[in-house]
């Protein structure tokens, strides 16, 4: 049998070309490796300018322990019905020798205020525990992340027990080690007042009926103060996972108990930090981490709020004409017989009559 | 593993079919120890409708777009009553003296005390509520919604509102295209609001007050360039 010869310099020689041909992140361009090849794309600069484009950096800082650091997002400045946006920033503490305090920082100042990025989620790990119904304790799926992260090398997010026991996502020789955090830049504007319905227990022998629903102003929402001393208009905010303000449902309006949110919510973006192969630790990014935002709004924004004030509570059916039936007890026999009547009223007007000033974000 | 000649021509044929070869806008350079890969791509400055560019330090240019359909003018280079549209046509349809006009704020543009000001449209709207087009023109103002676009507007903007924007009295109404920032230095900086054509409703609030809403049309509403039609030819 013949014995294939490779010479050295033809081995020598492949390997120079194999090299030369390795990727390198130029001008503009952004690359992610991963065992299935490497994505080539266009580095955010390189792309269109749009209000809310999130430019991220780390800011070293040795009092934080261990990741010796803090992630940080500026945004490209956005506008709410033509109004410039804030960050909260502190000022004062180290700096000034004084107490730290806040103040809004517009995002067209000259010094773009930054976010701390200090709380994220992790889509990977379970989700928590729960119970089979069978008495066993199960361990819940992932939240996951969107597909483009697997074609990078993030881990597989977890499957839950359930899905393991039926032999659906387990952990493959082969995983990918990479992992992934998340965190939510979502925008808040106050509205102009809230509102709650307030229930108020009647003797209905007397009154007629037995409750009344009232509804009651709150002090609308005061954001934080600029420089100037003038209240924000909207501000830009983190969190590990934002969920939109919960208006009442219609339970609730009839039975009296709504409560309006203070604030109207939208979400900006979600900015997901990926770690290099086989972090050290999964808790937090440190610097070696790599941040891709995904964007959920992209425009400069209109706010627009509905304006129902509520209406004031009927009055309830009385039969003021029974005053001398059987020396008066007839009054309050009558009155009790049109206490459910009344109550009816009352909770159907509450729930038609609730007042709300709810409003809408529109992109121009 | 045996390396065959099969398994060599293979992997001969790997590394050659992982060359990397440069498309439009991006530009290679091939070393020893692997190819670079550069974007010649420009950052993109949209040439959106309203688009507001700095011209020397003390003018604006405003690029063509729509308010309900109309365009909204601009004094001419020599300055005076605004009548030229903002595409460079006269209102008689003639080009402009002068071509596409600039607003000119002049070396004290007026701004708020940290530096902020607009450059905003402005027009009056008929006993209907309609936008009167002979009233729609841009302007600058350090404030879009206090009546002389100088003074802060006393009882108006605060933190929270029922939105839309404030009208003004005498049926008039402000709407921000781009902020203006200036610098310590004293540049100044245009950042965009209105990137589409617009359309505008009024919600009346009295006789002479309402409360206004812009929303964008994207940029189906840009004028752009007009194309003559042409007859196929049927030689």
């Amino acid at each position: 049998m013949k014995i294939p010869r490779i010479l050295a310099s033809s081995w020598n020689a492949l390997r120079r070309e194999f090299r030369r041909n390795r990727p390198m992140p130029g001008r503009g361009i952004r690359l992610y490796r991963g065992a299935g090849g490497c994505v080539v794309t266009l580095s955010p600069s390189q792309l269109f300018h749009h209000p809310w484009e999130i430019s991220t950096a780390w800011r070293p800082d040795s009092t934080i322990q261990p990741l010796g650091g803090q992630w940080t997002a500026t945004l490209r400045p956005g506008f709410v019905d033509g109004k410039d946006v804030t960050i909260d920033i502190p000022i004062g503490g180290q700096v000034t020798g004084g107490p730290v305090t806040t103040v809004a920082s517009n995002l067209t100042d000259e010094t773009a205020p930054a976010l701390v990025l200090s709380s994220w989620r992790d889509p990977i790990a379970s989700a928590g525990f729960s119970d089979d119904g069978r008495g066993n304790l199960v361990t819940l799926p992932a939240a996951g992340y969107p597909a483009y992260f697997s074609t990078i090398g993030v881990q597989s997010p977890d499957a839950g027990s359930a899905a393991l026991a039926a032999g659906v996502g387990a952990p493959s020789a082969n995983q990918p080690t990479r992992y992934l955090l998340g965190t939510d830049i979502f925008l808040t504007m106050p509205r102009l007042a809230s509102t709650a319905q307030q229930v108020t227990v009647l003797d209905p022998e007397t009154d007629s009926q037995s409750i009344q629903i009232q509804t009651v102003f709150q002090p609308a929402f005061v954001g934080p103060l600029t420089a100037s001393g003038t209240g924000s208009r909207a501000w830009l905010s983190a969190t590990s996972q934002w969920t939109s303000p919960q208006n009442p449902t219609p339970e609730e309006a009839l039975l009296g108990t709504a409560v309006q949110p203070n604030t109207d919510q939208i979400l900006i973006a979600t900015l997901w930090m990926v770690s290099p192969p086989n972090p050290s630790q999964t808790a937090a990014p440190d610097a070696s981490w790599m941040a891709v935002p995904q964007y959920e709004t992209w425009w400069n924004l209109n706010h627009a709020a509905l304006n129902i004030a509520p209406a004031a509570p009927p009055d309830p059916i009385t039969f003021p004409y029974a005053e001398t039936l059987a020396d008066g007890v007839g009054q309050n026999v009558i009155n009790s017989l049109l206490s459910p009547i009344n109550d009816q009223s009352q909770e159907i007007s509450a729930y038609l009559n609730q007042a709300n000033f709810q409003g809408l974000f529109f992109s121009i | 593993m045996e390396i065959t000649h099969r398994l060599w021509n293979a992997a001969r044929a790997a590394v050659r079919a992982s060359r990397i070869i440069e498309g439009d806008g991006i530009r290679i350079a091939r070393g020893a120890n692997g190819t670079t890969i550069s974007s010649s791509v420009t950052s993109q400055n949209w040439p959106s409708p309203f688009r507001c560019s700095l011209n020397g330090s003390t003018q604006v240019s405003i690029l063509p777009g729509l308010v309900n359909g109309e365009m909204p003018l601009l004094p001419p280079s020599q300055g005076g009553t605004p009548t030229v549209y903002l595409d460079g046509t006269n209102q008689d349809g003639s080009t402009a003296q002068g071509g596409t006009p600039t607003l000119n704020f002049g070396a004290q543009p007026d701004l708020d005390p940290i530096g902020r000001g607009y450059l905003a449209l402005q027009f009056t709207c008929d006993d209907k509520w309609a936008l009167i087009p002979s009233t729609l023109t841009v302007v600058q103002c350090a404030y879009y919604d206090s009546l002389d676009g100088k003074t802060y507007p006393d009882g108006a903007g605060g933190p929270a509102t029922l939105g839309g924007v404030p009208g003004l009295p005498g049926r008039m109404v402000r709407y921000p295209l781009a902020m203006m920032r200036k610098s310590s230095t004293g540049t100044i900086s245009f950042f965009q609001n209105v990137t589409g054509g617009l359309n505008h409703r009024a919600d009346p609030r009295g006789d002479d007050v309402a409360r206004h809403f812009f929303w964008g049309v994207g940029p189906g509403a840009s004028p752009g360039p007009v194309s003559t039609p042409t007859t196929p030819s049927t030689s």
